[in-house]
């Protein structure tokens, strides 16, 4: 379980300072080499402004772990890819909360690949015939309360996704579902940035995390999807 | 320690004395590494992984030590790693904040900023909780019998089964890698006229090296996956530690446990052998007790795996040649919850191998095959996530059938796989020869996930890989070249996206050239030039066109006491650096000790040794190292 504040990051202020203790006090600076204005910018957290209006997510703490609740992150990208034609200029807020607050919603499957990923590649695209792709998984367990994140974290050569990144890749897979660029790399507090793909199960009624798997590796992360999702109808 | 290096520069193996008659030989060998990596180049924005790799030293140690008293022999072998230098959280926070600013922090911060700065102070914690942690521990320890009809050991003892489908776990200098059981093994032999029978029978708990010199990585564990014969023979071992923003600290190891039987009989003539292994996991329970493995997979979520295997060698075909042939069969275990609701996981999967050379002078045909389906590697049960450096470590190794050097099997291709090569050898000269291979393989793992190995789709890859090339050497000896030529074609079944916006059959193209050579130059000089170019092609790894690799290295030997050398790396690959210069001293003070000193660049990339992979960062600094034996 997380340290990370119930209403926030600006509770982690005394924890960064303590971390920044043996950092050599600079001009403009505290003890701890930390800007003053960053230090108050962070005290000053308080709720993350964009948790959902009208929206109770889950209080922390906030975890990383199976079992622990995620945060409400929220990223830049297409809640309806496909309906908004790829097109980047139709960019809106995508965040977590808007899955705990889709009450068809069951499980949330939180995906980050990069164009660096041929692994990534292989389970977008799967192999059209009997290996699906992501679309496909998506559709065999929609009815079931399935949802699917998609977010793109590093471009070719490493660097962080653009928005062009994301519509390239979204267009070259026919992307269906949410699909986010991810340039910070949030997901980075779950997994290293040198592995790729990194699928993520959150529970979307609670936000808990039910498996936190690296690697494209269907059999086990769909057997995860159909055991909490239950047995499809006949 | 130039200085110790000199000073034991006559020390030898001791005789520290007699016991009823009989010496105890005690050998020491004590191998220090001091390496200091300053900015690699590799930083790109946004990532905390590739920038704290920059700017940390570690003095690195190990302690070997044996005594031998007649059939007996003990063993200590303690490692201890201290860091002097590394990056703090925040320091990584601010830099990478600095360079989201255009190299300047701002003159005032959003709350865009300070949420950034949180969340990448909270990455850097979580990473420096797995790395640049001073440890001292005893990597290996053993006391070992050792006679005609009889061996045996407790402790930390390698083991390879058959070709390596059952059970292969030994060191691998190239890999950095070094993995033990930890446990007991005994071997008897047993001899009736022409008819020799050798059994062994092991178990223990698998322990590989747990130190990465490369990334200052460790892998550790904690009480909840260390129960059992764990619990004694992780003793001592590294403990995982927490971040200060999580309560507890996760294990990025939990050490499995094995148990292998091998009986092989035959003459000189023929051998057959049949081979098991039981690996069995340590899962940890998650709050509702329910086996969580630290990487979820196919094979790391198993909670048991069960491989067989019998083999037959024909070691000499009338002086002609020589045959082997092995059949395996393997089966994995899951979870109960697991096993209840996936229909994808993969039934038992089986392996045929076999090789051939065949002599007929000046000719020499070296064949060898593959079958397997659904066969995988005995991956170790590491956290992927924050370990990822170990991620190659592995208990068995199912023979690739291709050059030692081969990196370009890629993803699950060695799971569900048929081909082979041939080679042909011809002694054109006493000490000249030429040589020519052809290797065939079609994969349904490589470009798609597959673990069941199914093969009706259009999930298959097919490859031609081909190369030639000639060895040769001159009548004293001392000159000797090798130069080897190759290509490999690897296309898809089905059509690909290409990175470019189009479709392509292209997953793979390579064309290589590899040169390998030693010639004197004089009495007591002799020059070495070792190296490779490569153009290459691979479509879904996001680099839209092809790119060029080079790494050529020259020594100058002196009477092979004293090694001068220099070393210069090129990669087209934009996800690199393109330059990379080095320069390297070495100095043998007497046949088992030396110290050596490199300085410069090193590219960083995959490294791959008899189908083994994994991925080294770039190094860009100073690394000293000496090796002294009392």
């Amino acid at each position: 379980m997380t340290a990370t504040a119930e209403r926030g990051f600006g509770a982690l202020l005394p924890l960064v300072l303590s971390l920044s203790s043996s950092l050599v006090a600079g001009c403009g600076a505290n003890s701890a080499g930390v800007p003053e204005d960053l230090l108050r910018a962070v005290g000053s957290g308080g709720e993350r402004p964009e948790a959902g209006a009208g929206v109770q997510y889950p209080p922390g703490p906030y975890g990383v772990r199976v079992g622990e609740v995620t945060a409400d992150l929220c990223f830049d990208g297409w809640r309806d890819p496909k309906g908004a034609s790829y097109d980047t200029s139709r960019f809106g807020r995508v965040c977590l909360s808007d899955f705990h607050a889709d009450a068809s919603a069951r499980l949330l499957l939180v995906e980050s690949c990069a164009i660096w990923c041929a692994a990534c590649r292989a389970e977008y695209g799967g192999d059209g015939q009997s290996h699906p792709s992501l679309s496909e998984q998506l559709a065999a367990r929609k009815a079931r309360g399935f949802r699917v994140l998609g977010t793109l974290f590093q471009d070719g050569d490493s660097n962080p996704a653009t928005p062009e990144n994301a519509a390239t890749w979204a267009t070259a897979y026919s992307v269906d579902f949410p699909f986010v660029a991810d340039p910070d790399h949030q997901l980075g507090l779950f997994t290293s940035a040198n592995v790729a793909p990194f699928n993520l199960l959150l529970d979307t009624r609670t936000m808990k995390i039910v498996l936190a798997l690296n690697g494209d590796e269907p059999s086990v992360l769909y057997g995860a999807v159909d055991q909490f999702l239950g047995a499809p109808p006949p | 320690m130039v200085a110790l290096v000199l000073v034991a520069a006559s020390a030898r193996a001791l005789d520290t004395g007699d016991v009823n008659g009989r010496p105890i030989h005690l050998d020491v060998t004590e191998a220090a590494s001091v390496l200091y990596n300053v900015d690699n180049r590799n930083t790109v924005p946004s990532s905390v992984v590739r920038l704290i790799d920059d700017d940390w030293g570690v003095y690195y140690n190990r302690l070997n030590a044996q005594a031998s008293y007649g059939r007996f022999q003990v063993g200590l072998r303690l490692d201890s790693a201290w860091f002097f230098a590394s990056k703090e959280p925040v320091e990584v926070g601010l830099d990478l904040l600095r360079e989201r600013h255009g190299g300047a922090l701002p003159a005032t911060y959003s709350r865009k900023d300070a949420a950034y700065f949180v969340q990448k102070t909270t990455e850097a914690s979580r990473e420096l909780s797995t790395r640049y942690t001073s440890w001292i521990y005893p990597a290996k320890y053993w006391v070992s019998y050792a006679s005609p009809d009889l061996d045996a050991t407790v402790g930390d003892f390698y083991a390879q089964f058959g070709r390596g489908l059952v059970l292969s776990v030994r060191k691998q200098d190239e890999l950095a890698s070094d993995t033990t059981i930890r446990g007991a093994r005994a071997t008897a032999r047993l001899r009736a006229d022409s008819v020799r029978f050798r059994l062994t029978a092991l178990g223990g708990v698998l322990n590989p090296l747990r130190f990465d010199e490369s990334s200052g990585r460790y892998l550790g564990v904690t009480p909840a996956v260390t129960s059992g014969l764990a619990s004694v023979t992780e003793a001592g071992m590294p403990r995982a530690q927490a971040s200060p923003f999580d309560a507890s600290a996760s294990p990025t190891f939990a050490p499995d446990r094995v148990v292998g039987v091998e009986l092989e009989g035959g003459t000189k003539l023929v051998t057959v052998g049949v081979h098991g292994s039981l690996l069995g996991r340590s899962l940890p329970t998650d709050a509702n007790g329910v086996p969580t493995p630290l990487s979820p997979g196919v094979v790391r979520s198993a909670d048991s795996v069960r491989t067989g295997s019998v083999s037959l060698s024909l070691p000499d075909l009338g002086g002609h040649g020589a045959l082997y042939a092995e059949a395996a069969l393997q089966g994995l275990s899951y979870p109960a919850e697991l096993e209840r609701t996936s229909s994808s996981l993969p039934p038992a999967g089986h392996a045929l191998y076999g090789s051939a050379s065949v002599f007929f002078s000046p000719v020499t045909f070296t064949a060898e095959g593959k079958h397997y389906r659904r066969f995988f590697p005995l991956l170790a049960n590491v956290d992927l996530a924050h370990a990822p450096e170990f991620s190659a470590v592995q208990y068995s190794a199912p023979p690739t059938t291709e050059a030692l050097w081969v990196d370009t099997e890629f993803e699950g291709f060695n799971t569900c796989v048929t081909g082979g090569r041939l080679k042909g050898d011809l002694a054109v000269a006493k000490r000249a020869s030429v040589f020519v291979w052809a290797g065939r393989y079609a994969s349904w793992a490589e470009s798609v996930a597959n673990e069941r190995c199914d093969v009706s789709g259009a999930a298959e890859n097919r490859v031609w890989d081909l190369a030639t090339g000639a060895e040769l050497g001159s009548n004293d000896g001392r000159s000797r070249a090798t130069v080897t030529a190759g290509v490999r074609l690897d296309d898809a079944d089905r059509l690909l996206v290409d990175p470019n916006g189009g479709e392509t059959h292209v997953y793979y193209r390579e064309a290589y050239v590899r040169h390998d050579v030693v010639h004197p130059l004089g009495a007591d000089f002799t020059a070495k030039l070792q190296g490779y170019g490569r153009r290459r092609h691979q479509t879904q790894s996001g680099v839209a066109a092809p790119w060029t690799e080079i790494q050529e290295t020259f020594a100058v030997d002196f009477r092979a006491k004293l090694v001068v050398g220099t070393g210069f790396e090129y990669i087209g690959n934009p996800q690199f650096s393109p330059t990379y210069f080095n320069g390297f001293v070495s100095y043998n003070v007497t046949s088992s000790s030396s110290v050596s000193l490199f300085a410069g660049q090193r590219r960083g990339g995959l490294r791959c040794v008899s189908g083994v992979c994994r991925v080294y960062p770039p190094f860009e600094g100073v690394r000293l190292d000496a090796t002294i034996r009392f």
